[in-house]
């Protein structure tokens, strides 16, 4: 799986492996079961005899680690891969051991678990600021009644990418990423703080200001369409209300995947620098990618394409 | 609240997770042909010619997919050892093994790469680089890793044992 | 459809992991005074609960010999969420506002009918008879009316 994406992406950039000089990639262990200490994929990324970076938790953080490497000037062309393989696991007892192991964990708290407190929260939060009635008809909405249940099926998948000094075609302009507080009691579930301080850190890299006008589209890492509204809102994208309004659409208009787990965030990035290969004049797009129990992790991506060759 | 007490407190958990983890297409062709054959097989890189047992999917060197598969020696070579008088739980028993007992890194005839396993021999000091060893493999095969029991020690090397490397 | 070899892969690891000096006191009054200790940072003057060693908002040292900090708060509070299927032990994980805390307890709720849960409703801590100094001395958190 991680041989085929790393792949399909050194063929689309018409490299081969010797040119690649260094290898950062991304994984858990604890969901997958082999990736402790880059014992399991060393080989399938090209990673043998080569600077190789390993990174628990989102792709994205894979990336932007890459883009330091690049940006300290020691290296020019860097491989990002990441992947999530939980078909093999219980995740409910592994995501169990991704709490601390005196107070959360004692009292067997789950990923889904922390999830299913947070889509509750939006979801009261939203009722309100609008009324029960409405909200009413939202959680009854198609689009998302199924997405934000607790049978959320985890899957696998593999993403690849290259990146490389320079600043033609479509260019990495701006990255940040933020952790919340661990205690979920800690933190206003309802909101994403660590999301908004994530954007601003990349807003200020990329010098662009805080609103959202400039950006015209958004790549979504999701594990429940309920977060779009808090996420919507802490990037500056839109209100919580008009996020909440617009979600029973938004299924048709956003991209947006939380899964695999790992993987998703790059598979956000892929989908947006496709998108802006076909895209004529200069667009800019963010990405968004999360990771840890109800988002404790966020990151934020913005490509900017000149509409040049690349 | 009088904070007199200076006793400290441990969370005592017990880790009991399981995978069901995919051996991958090599491995199970590792064990299928080491079940039907009662043969040790390896990957052989088409680019460098290097011979991987225990196979991999891919030449870490070139970055290139294997598919040859290459018959392999029923004897080897130690090219690393070490002597254990520490008590370890053995992975494939759930038990300790009686000590003094020798590990090694045992390059099969016909492979470039070493597999790390037991060597049962009766005496643990008197294991020299550059022995010899003989596969042993359990009476049943199961097509998994316990099949491979351990490695005979045969002693330093002789003209014969020598002659039957490939 | 293709058939794929699988092993069975278990980890069986026992930890004994310190629980630091701040936790082992908060454990020990759960156990001994049956009484929940929040922790108020000197700086932003938030109180937490469990005890903490230092405020995770202002990074402040809560020095736990200086016994002013600790707050002793009440079994009760009121449920603010709760997750809407319940535990392989029937108990629903829950957020809990204890009165005097900043932060929210995380823990678990029961001991009741489900379409009870709601917002704002008041609950108690119902105790373990034997207390072992861990966060389930408190078995979960039932509904109350109140006085």
């Amino acid at each position: 799986m991680v041989y085929r994406a790393v792949r399909a992406c050194l063929d689309d950039a018409s490299l081969t492996m010797p040119e690649i000089e260094a290898v950062v990639t991304a994984s858990a262990d604890l969901w997958d079961g082999k990736t402790a200490s880059n014992i399991a994929i060393t080989e399938a990324v090209g990673a043998v005899m080569k600077a190789e970076t390993r990174i628990s938790g989102d792709g994205l953080l894979a990336l932007m680690h890459g883009a330091m490497m690049i940006l300290s000037g020691h290296y020019q062309r860097v491989l990002v891969v990441a992947h999530g393989k939980c078909s093999e696991a219980d995740v409910d007892a592994v995501s169990n051991w991704c709490f601390d192991p005196v107070y959360q964990q004692t009292l067997g708290v789950t990923d889904s678990q922390a999830l299913s407190l947070q889509c509750q929260a939006i979801k009261m939060r939203a009722a309100e600021m609008t009324g029960e009635e409405s909200i009413g008809a939202l959680v009854r909405a198609p689009s998302w009644s199924d997405s934000c249940g607790l049978t959320v099926r985890q899957g696998d998948g593999a993403c690849a990418v290259v990146i490389e000094a320079g600043d033609d075609g479509i260019v990495l302009e701006g990255f940040g990423y933020d952790l919340d507080a661990h205690y979920l009691g800690d933190r206003d579930l309802s909101r994403c703080d660590g999301l908004a301080r994530a954007a601003k850190r990349a807003y200020e890299m990329a010098g662009l200001p805080d609103s959202q006008t400039d950006i015209n589209r958004h790549y979504w890492s999701l594990r429940a369409a309920l977060q779009l509204p808090p996420w919507a809102e802490a990037i500056g994208a839109c209100s919580f209300i008009e996020g909440l309004a617009t979600l029973p659409n938004e299924r048709h208009q956003i991209q947006w995947s939380g899964l695999p787990p790992f993987a998703a965030g790059m598979q956000r990035l892929i989908a947006g620098v496709k998108d802006l290969r076909e895209s004529p004049g200069s667009d800019r797009s963010l990405i968004h990618g999360c990771h840890g129990p109800a988002g404790q992790m966020q990151a934020v991506c913005l490509l900017h394409s000149d509409g040049g060759p690349c | 609240m009088q904070e007199n007490n200076s006793e400290y407190l441990f969370s005592s958990i017990t880790m009991d997770l399981s995978w069901n983890t995919d051996v991958g297409e090599t491995m199970a062709g590792f064990f299928q042909r080491l079940k039907a054959e009662r043969r040790l097989y390896g990957t052989r890189c088409s680019n460098c010619l290097r011979v991987y047992l225990p196979p991999r999917p891919v030449c870490g060197n070139c970055w290139q997919q294997m598919n040859d598969w290459v018959e392999l020696g029923e004897q080897g070579t130690i090219v690393g050892k070490t002597v254990c008088y520490y008590e370890i739980l053995d992975s494939m028993t759930g038990k300790p093994r009686t000590t003094p007992f020798v590990l090694g890194l045992i390059q099969i005839d016909g492979a470039d790469t070493t597999l790390n396993h037991f060597v049962e021999t009766p005496d643990p000091d008197h294991v020299s680089i550059g022995d010899r060893v003989e596969t042993v493999l359990r009476d049943t095969l199961q097509g998994n890793v316990g099949d491979i029991v351990h490695f005979q020690w045969l002693g330093p090397p002789t003209t014969s044992s020598q002659g039957s490397k490939k | 459809m293709k058939k794929y070899q699988q092993l069975r892969a278990s980890v069986h690891l026992p930890f004994s992991f310190a629980v630091g000096a701040t936790a082992s006191r908060f454990y020990r009054a759960l156990r001994d005074e049956k009484t929940i200790y929040g922790t108020r940072c000197d700086n932003c003057q938030r109180v937490s609960v469990p005890a903490r060693s230092f405020c995770s908002h202002c990074c402040k040292t809560i020095d736990h010999h200086q016994t002013g900090q600790w707050i002793a708060l009440p079994e009760y509070g009121t449920l603010i969420g709760w997750c809407e299927t319940p535990n392989k032990d029937g108990f629903f994980t829950a957020l809990i506002q204890l009165e005097g805390a900043d932060n929210l307890l995380l823990h678990r709720v029961g001991q009741c009918d489900a379409v009870l849960l709601h917002k704002g409703l008041h609950l108690r801590a119902a105790w373990k008879a034997s207390a072992a100094g861990t966060i389930t001395d408190i078995v979960c958190f039932k509904p109350e009316r109140r006085a």
